[in-house]
């Protein structure tokens, strides 16, 4: 005989307590194994899709809109021997079959080389093949043998933002058919960037989409597996023409630095004048009109030049306002020139582009709307000639401006800019055939880069000075000072971000866990009552063996093991439940739940710490919640253990314990309310934890009033049924209030979330989530034109819409970035970026700001940046809140253009917006930030005709080839709100099963309470009621609890839903809570009458005999 | 002297509203080795608080208990639970066996709660021997409910024996017997507290048990007066 065996002999005995609270850990072990195994799940999902898109590719060089040769991939390549590096070119494309039965806007086309087949170890060698992914294959229903064309916009030599960038609309295609799909393990899912959407990938050899893309030897993304000291290589062998720069021989004794982007950026200008001195930047511009007099020479080339340029012409520097002329222009009028001398005065105008590709005239006289500006006049002073056929004078000092070398006539060069080409004369075709590109205007370096500089560079070229000057020193010089990130390319550690991606993306396991919470501690809470009345079942026992001279110690020791096998069996049990339980979500998120899902096939997965953390946290509440219940009772003295009253009724409270409750009380209700307008100026966790909390508060200052009131003031004052049955809940007040906490806190947590779905808002008010907006469009190829202009719209063929049916407001947007969104469950290492015009959507008072008393200029809190210069962003409340882990006044690390860290600060929120998954800037610090992004990608429209379907077929016929997707901004917001509704249905299922095990507790004490008092019920039954009234009489107890549980928890809801919903408009879903409060009272109700009507089935005489 | 009760002072309150009523009131009590005493009186008088003031289940609000010497009211419960476990037996009106072991479990019971490492063997030997004496032999396998109520206050008995205590108290061990079990049970109580040499408390209504004892504390004029 040992205390051992005495619990086991005691566990055998009791073997129906036993098998209970075995089941009741089995289910809390179940719900919270499952829950950890969800986000387990999940994670593998992630990792395997993360795993998928990258293959073994760990570092990759994205050269943004720049190209560098296959000759610097092969010099790496040769420095690390073994290891994979691959250069590819990949463009966004479109892909449809030639008879467009089958389209797709949103594609990549991928031009890869042997090594990227190796690093997702595909064995494809072929030169001749045309391979799409599989999620495209069966997307599209294409399969091998089916005709596709695949279309890509041609990637100029610079960015289309640019001044003579050339023409935009220029395609390239690509058609064959289809001779491999590719799978998601073999590099079908190739994407550099952490988003578990699937893309949509086509592949073709490298060669052919560089020969097709004009881009012969060059590659815009490099990839390599895991190497040591990548930075330095890379840093270390890029050449110039990795630069897009090349040197030209102009002038005798000087060479000159070019290069194919046409600008120079200012990194590259700034260095070469600091590592070689004797140099001297140019830039040359397309001047529309030299006026002398009422006589104008159209499209010239003005230059400008320093000491060193104008050396090599023979004239002396041009001072700020001085010019000097290509003698060209002195001669007659009917020669064409100007018949201009010395000291006369000059005007000139020129194109400039703003950011949204648009051109004005400088130097007209005029100001945006037309009328008379004297301020914008280009005046120059003639301070010499340069003779038109001096050696030094040629097309040389001019850049190969796209399609100027190839243009047979000055008519025809395609700059990009609109030509007039009514005001091109003979003579200046003459000249043209003679002279070409010859500058005709000489002018001051620094006036001409201050009229003609831009994002993209201030100068088009850079003399050197020959002597001293040795090639090779000069490019390990420039190595030295230029990092490849310095001229907008960006080295990107795949391999971190994708497992970034999976390790900080939502945590489905604290997710779901908390979604389940309830049930967990309903289970818990199932398990202390089941422990409370194992206990005191046995009291006189207890009370017997502590007269024997067992200690309390002991007395505990025996109970605990007793407890702890059921306990710990259970939570064992329960680690496989919980993979049962794993399995059915996921079959809900493939189904019932999809929306969560947000496409993604979740696979079974697991980790062993969630086993073992789920085993000891169960075990360990299990055995605390038991050691509470067998505490409290063995804490009583023995003499009152022998008492066989004890637990039947209560000694009255104290004044001491009324004095502390009634403190508690006030307490609770005070600082409840307090949080209520605590939470107005919390955001996140916080204002969730507040929301919560002051819920709870609420709540247990009611449960708190109650417990008074039972104590104090449930005395029989009329007797009848009912108020027997209502005042025999205050006997055991602990066990009444376990009862009326169960279900009121169900009741609360099920009806505030609740309260918090979202609904359909109406689309038609500027300050809905949808902004007012009718569609929220993207596009795969920018868009660089003025959509609302009515001779872009005609390009287009959407004419017949004016400017009052449709407005485009367009962003920038950063491409190479990830969605920060619900509909993103990977995390985004780079959030979307958007760039906009603040005054557009503060003029429309478009979308709702989260604090209540927001005021229209919001927006334009956007414009300008703080004293610290940080650049002021504006997002999505649940995006920043959920998917970054932000909150107003946070700060964003992000990457410019440049490679530079920049900060942005988060200065407003927007409630449930189309605008997910973005962070918003303005358009102007968009383009500071990320210079060489050009064109547009995201559009807000808004439109008033009545035929949305019309509206949204003709914009995307009209914008096809630039990969248009149009979708109606309601049914976007609604994609964004399911998720958080799935969340809310997932806990309202959970939540509902916790108040059903919350019932069945309800049950229990039920049974519990007609065991104990059998003997009161068969003396009643002797003295003449029927069975029908003692049920009554049980019923009403509980039912008594119960109702005031249900009254507790809605109110509590109420008190804590309705200043948040008052002061964010909230669609409070009043139909929905009123269905869900009533079905959980019917159930409740009928829960009573089932458990009253099944323990009082006994013969109720036998009590009375026994006594 | 194995227990002493000086100038005991008890009250109870029952219920908020209710004035507390005194118990006992400077109540004196000595017992020696080897004697037997009964307590006798109506319900309600204080009989059973006497019974688990001795037994140290219940503390005195003034006075002194003193067992084998020893001061007992100042002893923490630790200390209290090694004075029982050592040397005082209980017997109660219903037996309280633990149902889930057998009767030779119930009746080594109470060596549990002795912290000393006590041959398993011998206190079985020691067990059946006791209900041997007891006319249990053929039933130390046996469950309590496989008894009869007589039996099982035997095993009550026998199990109050197996620590060998200085003093067994026994509150009403009758009370759920036929007046022959009963007096059967008695005889053997105190037979089996003579050859133990332990001193025995009965607390009793019926008048002829108490009359067996040594000595006699009745309730008169709202106290216990030894006659």
């Amino acid at each position: 005989m040992s205390i051992l065996r005495l619990s086991i002999k005691g566990l055998i005995y009791n073997w129906r307590l036993s098998v209970c609270l075995l089941l009741g850990t089995f289910l809390a072990s179940s719900i919270l194994a499952g829950s950890l195994l969800v986000g387990d799940s999940v994670k593998k999902t992630l990792k395997l899709k993360a795993f998928e898109r990258i293959g073994s590719i760990h570092y990759a060089l994205v050269t943004g809109d720049r190209y560098v040769t296959s000759n610097f991939v092969e010099t790496l390549s040769r420095s690390f021997k073994g290891d994979q590096i691959s250069g590819i070119l990949r463009f966004p494309g479109t892909l449809n079959t030639p008879d467009k039965s089958i389209r797709s806007n949103t594609i990549n086309i991928n031009g890869v080389d042997s090594q990227f087949w190796r690093l997702f170890e595909n064995d494809i060698s072929s030169d001749d093949y045309i391979a799409i992914n599989q999620s495209l294959a069966e997307q599209k229903n294409l399969s091998i043998g089916d005709r596709i064309v695949v279309k890509y916009e041609l990637p100029g030599r610079v960015s289309k933002d640019a001044p003579l960038s050339g023409e935009t609309e220029k395609i390239g295609s690509i058609s064959g058919k289809i001779t491999n799909i590719i799978r998601p393990d073999k590099g079908g899912q190739f994407n550099i960037l952490a988003e578990q959407k699937s893309s949509l990938n086509v592949f073709v050899p490298l060669s052919l989409l560089q020969d097709e893309s004009n881009k012969t030897e060059r590659c815009n993304l490099v990839l390599t597996s895991k190497i040591n000291g990548l930075d330095e290589a890379l840093d270390n062998h890029w050449k110039l023409n990795d630069l897009e720069l090349s040197y030209r021989t102009t002038h005798t004794g000087f060479t000159e630095l070019i290069s194919e982007r046409v600008f120079i950026s200012k990194k590259v200008e700034d260095t070469v004048r600091r590592i070689h001195s004797e140099s001297e930047p140019i830039i040359s511009y397309l001047i529309n009109d030299i006026i002398f007099n009422d006589t104008s020479v159209p499209y010239s080339v003005g230059t400008g030049i320093g000491n060193m340029g104008a050396e090599l012409l023979g004239i002396n520097p041009p001072t700020k306002n001085d010019i000097v002329l290509n003698s060209w222009l002195a001669e007659n009028i009917d020669n064409g020139g100007l018949d201009v001398k010395l000291n006369d005065e000059v005007n000139l105008t020129f194109y400039g582009v703003t950011d949204s590709r648009e051109f004005k005239i400088i130097g007209d006289g005029l100001d945006d709307d037309g009328k008379e500006n004297i301020e914008d006049v280009l005046s120059f002073k003639v301070t010499g000639f340069i003779d038109k056929d001096n050696e030094s004078l040629s097309k040389k000092w001019v850049p190969d401006f796209p399609g100027l070398d190839t243009a047979k006539s000055l008519a025809s060069w395609e700059s990009g800019i609109p030509l007039d080409t009514k005001k091109i004369r003979d003579v200046d075709e003459l000249y043209w055939d003679k002279y070409r590109s010859t500058p005709k205007v000489f002018m001051n370096l620094d006036s001409a880069q201050k009229l003609w500089g831009n994002r993209f560079g201030m100068c088009t070229s850079i003399l050197m000075n020959e002597a001293d000057f040795s090639k090779d020193q000069f490019l390990e010089s420039l190595r030295s000072n230029i990092k490849l990130t310095d001229v907008g390319m960006s080295k990107i550690d795949v391999y971190h971000n994708a497992v970034s991606s999976y390790e900080n993306s939502l945590d489905f396991g604290s997710l779901f866990a908390s979604l389940s919470g309830f049930l967990i501690i309903s289970s818990l809470l199932l398990c202390f009552i089941l422990s409370s009345f194992g206990v005191e079942s046995r009291s006189i026992q207890l009370g017997a063996l502590r007269s024997f001279g067992f200690t309390v110690k002991k007395i505990r020791l025996i109970l605990i093991l007793e407890f702890i096998i059921p306990l710990t069996l259970g939570s064992l049990f329960g680690l496989f439940g919980g993979s049962i339980y794993t399995k059915l979500a996921l079959a809900g998120f493939d189904n019932i739940w999809s929306d969560a899902a947000v496409g993604v096939n979740f696979v079974y997965g697991y980790e062993k710490s969630s086993f073992v953390t789920c085993f000891v946290m169960i075990v360990f509440f299990s055995y605390f919640v038991a050691r509470i219940a067998i505490n409290k009772l063995t804490k009583l003295s023995p003499k009152n253990l022998l008492n066989s009253a004890v637990g039947i009724n209560e000694t009255y409270m104290s004044s001491k314990t009324s004095i502390v409750k009634y403190l508690l009380l006030i307490a609770c209700f005070a600082f409840g309310v307090t949080l209520i307008f605590l939470s107005k100026s919390l955001q996140g966790e916080k204002l969730a934890g507040a929301f919560f909390g002051s819920g709870f508060l609420i709540m247990l200052g009611f449960i708190l009033l109650f417990s008074i009131y039972l104590k104090n003031g449930a005395k029989i004052k009329k007797l009848n049924l009912f108020r027997i049955g209502s005042t025999n809940a205050s006997r055991k007040t602990s066990r009444s209030l376990a009862v009326v906490s169960t279900v009121s806190l169900g009741i609360f947590l099920v009806l505030s979330v609740n309260a918090f779905r979202l609904g359909d808002e109406p689309t038609d008010s500027n300050k809905s989530g949808t902004g007012g907006f009718e569609f929220f469009a993207t596009s795969t190829l920018p868009v660089y034109e003025n959509l609302n202009s009515p001779k872009i719209r005609d390009k287009f063929g959407i004419e017949d819409y004016s400017i009052e049916e449709l407005k485009f407001y367009p962003l920038r947007t950063l491409l190479n970035s990830e969605e920060a969104s619900c509909q993103n469950l990977s995390f985004a290492n780079n959030p979307r970026i958007l760039g906009l015009n603040p005054e557009d959507l503060s003029k429309r008072n478009s979308f709702r700001f989260t604090t209540s008393n927001s005021t229209d200029s919001n927006w334009e809190l956007l414009a300008n940046k703080t004293s610290d210069q940080l650049i002021p962003a504006i997002g999505d409340k649940a995006s920043v809140m959920w998917a970054m882990k932000k909150k107003i006044g946070d700060t964003i690390e992000i990457i410019d253009g440049s490679g530079s860290p920049k900060s942005l600060i988060i200065v407003g929120l927007l409630e449930n917006s189309i605008l997910q998954g973005s962070l918003v800037i303005s358009e102007d610090h968009f383009v500071e930030l990320f210079p060489t992004v050009g064109g547009y990608n995201t559009f807000l429209i808004d439109s008033e005709s009545k035929n949305g379907n019309t509206v949204s077929e003709d914009l995307t016929r009209g914008l096809e080839l630039r990969g248009f997707d149009l979708i109606n901004s309601n049914l976007r917001l609604k994609e964004y709100s399911n998720v958080q509704n799935t969340y809310i249905s997932i806990f309202s299922v959970l939540g509902g099963l916790g108040v059903l095990v919350g019932t069945l507790g309800v049950g229990i004490i039920i049974a519990r309470s007609v065991l104990e008092r059998r003997n009161e019920l068969s003396v009643m039954r002797a003295i003449g009621f029927n069975r029908s009234k003692i049920k009554k009489v049980i019923l009403y107890e509980h039912l008594f609890l119960v109702s005031i549980g249900l009254i507790i928890g809605v109110i509590s809801s109420i008190i804590t839903i309705s200043p948040s919903s008052l002061s964010t408009s909230q669609q409070v879903p009043i139909f929905l809570l009123l269905t869900m409060t009533l079905t959980i009272v019917i159930g409740s109700f009928v829960f009573c009458y089932l458990a009253t009507q099944i323990t009082i089935k006994g013969k109720l005489l036998e009590g009375i005999r026994a006594e | 002297m194995i227990v002493e009760l000086k100038d005991i002072f008890k009250s109870y309150s029952e219920g908020e509203d209710n004035p507390r009523r005194d118990i006992l009131d400077s109540f004196n009590l000595s017992i020696n080795f080897d004697e037997s005493i009964s307590i006798v009186g109506p319900s309600g008088c204080g009989k059973t608080t006497l019974l688990n003031i001795l037994g140290t289940l219940d503390k005195p609000d003034s006075g002194e208990v003193v067992f084998n010497g020893e001061l007992v009211t100042n002893m923490n419960d630790d200390q209290l639970s090694k004075l029982r476990a050592e040397k005082i037996g209980f017997i109660f009106q219903s037996h309280h066996l633990l149902p889930q072991i057998s009767v030779i479990e119930n009746v080594i019971l109470p060596t549990l709660a002795v912290n000393s490492k006590q041959n398993n063997t011998i206190i079985f030997d020691e067990a059946e021997t006791l209900l041997s004496e007891v006319g249990l032999k053929n039933e130390v396998n046996k469950f309590p409910s496989q008894l009869s109520g007589g039996e099982k206050q035997r095993v009550a008995i026998v199990r109050s024996l197996i620590n060998k205590p200085n003093l067994v108290l026994a509150d009403e061990p009758t009370g759920s017997l036929d007046k022959s079990r009963g007096e059967e049970i008695i005889d053997l109580l105190k037979s089996l507290c003579v050859n133990n040499q332990t001193s025995l408390v009965v607390v009793t209504h019926d008048i002829e048990i108490a009359s067996q004892m040594k000595r006699r504390l009745c309730f008169k004029n709202f106290d216990f007066i030894e006659s």
